[in-house]
């Protein structure tokens, strides 16, 4: 896969940093770290479901994101319901009827752009656990700040909005938008651009991973 | 989904081993698991390892107004989260027995032991103190749970700082971190728990059980103790005991124990105050390991094969403690490794056609080094390893061969004592 330079505009490859089978229970597990924010995922499935969550025609996705303190609060519950959707488009939950597939995510580091890193590293988990998937997906969060259109990463303090894309390696569509803040339609379709080209250095990584992976297997 | 059933065979495996003073893990009963204690970028965040039990903590702070009882004391509040990260039958947000019991010992570790300085946390006697509370993530359940979160606990209330407050009288005014530096929590002493599982009547020890054990030990002993050798706390379940000479010399063990876990932590608090002034400082991202790909799950398996016996004759057995690894075999005339195959009966020594080498954790393989052996489909492992094949060219560097003597052409079972990690 060809990155280009530009791609690297609002994530540097430098800054991703991941570690696969951290956990001894999990069936899939991975910690993920963006700039400086640390998540940890887990995929257990698929398992036996609860009977009232059955399904017959494919398998029950649960999604739980655990904060680092405190009990859950309605963000993390927002968190979990976009996880969710995503992971079930893109696992082929058809493979898997009458079962359930869990996934927990762990909250280690809060540096800005969480719920990218969650995404990233709830995508990490699955491959390690070696779930069926139509296609991978990663996550890209830009800022817009107020002075000028200037798009980063980082979490600052002039920042005017926040964007997160979601992409699937297969066919580059988006599979989901999650924003903050008020983004006009220029800055909206230029921050696509950019995150789409820095989605590809993710990909990248995971490939990465994967054949560094696969090799000691 | 339920917890895994302990089944039978596996408890009388376990049974046996500890019978013939050997551990699933080939530790040393007195034997603890390694800790590694890592801070994150906040203040008071902290993620412990114990082994592959990992705990995450977090302490954080608000002002609320006091117990009616104690009106110049702070508050300290322990809660124990088992995430279903840890194990899938913890479900998230309800309290289990284990996390109850796990909290309880905890709030007697740090609550009770008075370690603390709770009256240092009174903003407004009567109005206005400091709610510290500390929060508990348990990532990985392998057992020795209470030791694990205690040593997270104490470690996160060492590195946690709240925000300096000045009172004026009526009002009070709360500095952030850029006006006034924040200040640390006064601790007394560092007390942690340490754990013993005891079989046969008190007459085995085993030290930091891990979660098997825990679940075969007739009964388990815990025992918070500071680093100034004092008890301060105590935890007895399970099957009474005989004497109490149990405690003792479980107490005695437990001190040294202690010592060296407050000095570990107290360590990883100096390193992380030097890191931090580091411009490069990541907090929990420099913990990530890039170069080992299996992370914090260890690789190392010990296969003793001697009788227990025949190595208390020798003083220094072939086990090497620190790597994982092939050890040599000896068989005497009660073989413990029989191999169904005409092939290697007689080989002795350096030309043994198979070595097994640790792949990683509950996995062993058994290499045949020549290509006419491949019919070893009836090995029988006592344990849930598994036999592998590999292509005779594999990298066998690091392996020790095994010696294969004595007449096995007649044997026909192949057990294998083998204690995996």
């Amino acid at each position: 896969m060809e990155v280009d330079a530009d791609a690297e505009e609002i994530l540097n490859a430098d800054s991703l940093k991941c570690e696969l089978n951290t956990l001894s229970r999990a069936d899939g597990s991975s910690v993920l770290c963006q700039n400086k924010t640390v998540m940890a995922a887990a995929v257990y499935g698929p398992v036996e479901v609860k009977h009232h969550k059955m399904l017959i025609d494919k398998a029950y996705i649960e999604v739980i994101y655990k904060p680092k303190c405190g009990i859950s609060q309605i963000g993390d519950r927002l968190f979990e319901s976009i996880i969710g959707s995503i992971c079930e488009t893109a696992i082929l939950s058809s493979f898997y009827p009458r079962t359930a597939i869990y996934l927990i995510i762990q909250e280690l580091q809060d540096c800005g752009a969480t719920l990218a890193c969650s995404i990233n590293s709830t995508c990490l988990a699955l491959i390690h656990a070696g779930v069926a998937m139509n296609f991978l997906f990663a996550a890209v969060t830009c800022e817009i700040h107020s002075d000028q259109n200037q798009l980063s990463q980082f979490q600052q303090e002039n920042r005017k909005s926040e964007i997160t894309f979601v992409f699937e390696n297969t066919s580059d569509r988006i599979l989901a938008v999650d924003s903050y803040g008020e983004i006009s339609e220029v800055e909206y379709k230029d921050c696509l651009k950019k995150c789409r080209n820095s989605s590809k250095v993710i990909f990248k990584f995971y490939q990465d991973m994967i054949s560094k992976y696969a090799t000691k297997m | 989904m339920r917890d895994n059933i302990l089944s039978t065979c596996e408890k009388n495996f376990l049974l046996q081993a500890i019978n013939e003073n050997k551990r699933l893990d080939g530790r040393q009963f007195h034997e603890c698991r390694n800790e590694t204690i890592h801070f994150g970028t906040d203040w008071g965040s902290c993620l412990v390892t114990l082994g592959e039990t990992r705990v995450l903590a977090q302490v954080s702070c608000d002002i609320q107004p006091p117990k009616a009882s104690k009106p110049n004391d702070g508050l300290l509040y322990v809660h124990v989260e088992m995430s279903p990260m840890a194990a899938l039958h913890f479900e998230s947000g309800r309290q289990s027995d284990i996390s109850v019991q796990v909290n309880r010992l905890l709030e007697k570790c740090l609550k009770e032991s008075k370690c603390v300085d709770l009256e240092a946390l009174c903003i407004v006697s009567d109005e206005k103190v400091w709610n510290i509370r500390i929060d508990l993530n348990v990532m990985n359940f392998e057992g020795n749970l209470a030791s694990c979160c205690s040593v997270a606990a104490l470690a996160a209330l060492a590195h946690f700082r709240h925000p300096d407050v000045t009172s004026t009288g009526e009002k009070i005014i709360i500095h952030p971190a850029s006006e006034k530096d924040p200040i640390p929590i006064n601790l007394h002493h560092y007390p942690v728990i340490i754990s013993y599982a005891l079989f046969n009547n008190g007459n085995h020890i085993v030290s930091d059980p891990t979660a098997l054990e825990e679940k075969v030990a007739d009964s388990l002993l815990l025992l918070s103790v500071n680093s100034y050798r004092e008890i301060c706390g105590m935890h007895f379940e399970g099957a009474p005991l005989p004497s109490s000479d149990v405690v003792i010399k479980c107490s005695r063990n437990a001190v040294n124990t202690a010592t060296h876990l407050v000095k570990q932590i107290k360590k990883a608090l100096s390193d992380d105050l030097e890191k931090r002034s580091r411009a490069s400082f990541g907090g929990l991202s420099d913990s990530l390991d890039l170069n080992h790909i299996f992370s914090r799950i260890e690789e190392n398996l010990r296969i003793d094969f001697k009788r227990e016996c025949s190595w208390r004759d020798e003083p220094t057995p072939d086990v090497k403690p620190d790597i994982g690894g092939v050890i040599k075999m000896e068989s005497d005339e009660d073989l413990n490794l029989d191999i169904d195959s005409d092939g290697i009966s007689d080989s002795d020594g350096e030309d043994s056609k198979y070595s097994v080498k640790s792949v990683n954790q509950k996995t062993a393989e058994l290499i045949s080094k020549g290509p006419d052996l491949l019919d070893n489909d009836d090995t029988d492992m006592s344990d849930n390893g598994e036999v592998i094949e590999v292509p005779p060219k594999s990298d066998a560097k690091n392996l020790e061969e095994i010696e294969l003597s004595g007449d096995s052409e007649e044997e026909d079972v192949v057990v294998l004592d083998s204690s995996i990690k």
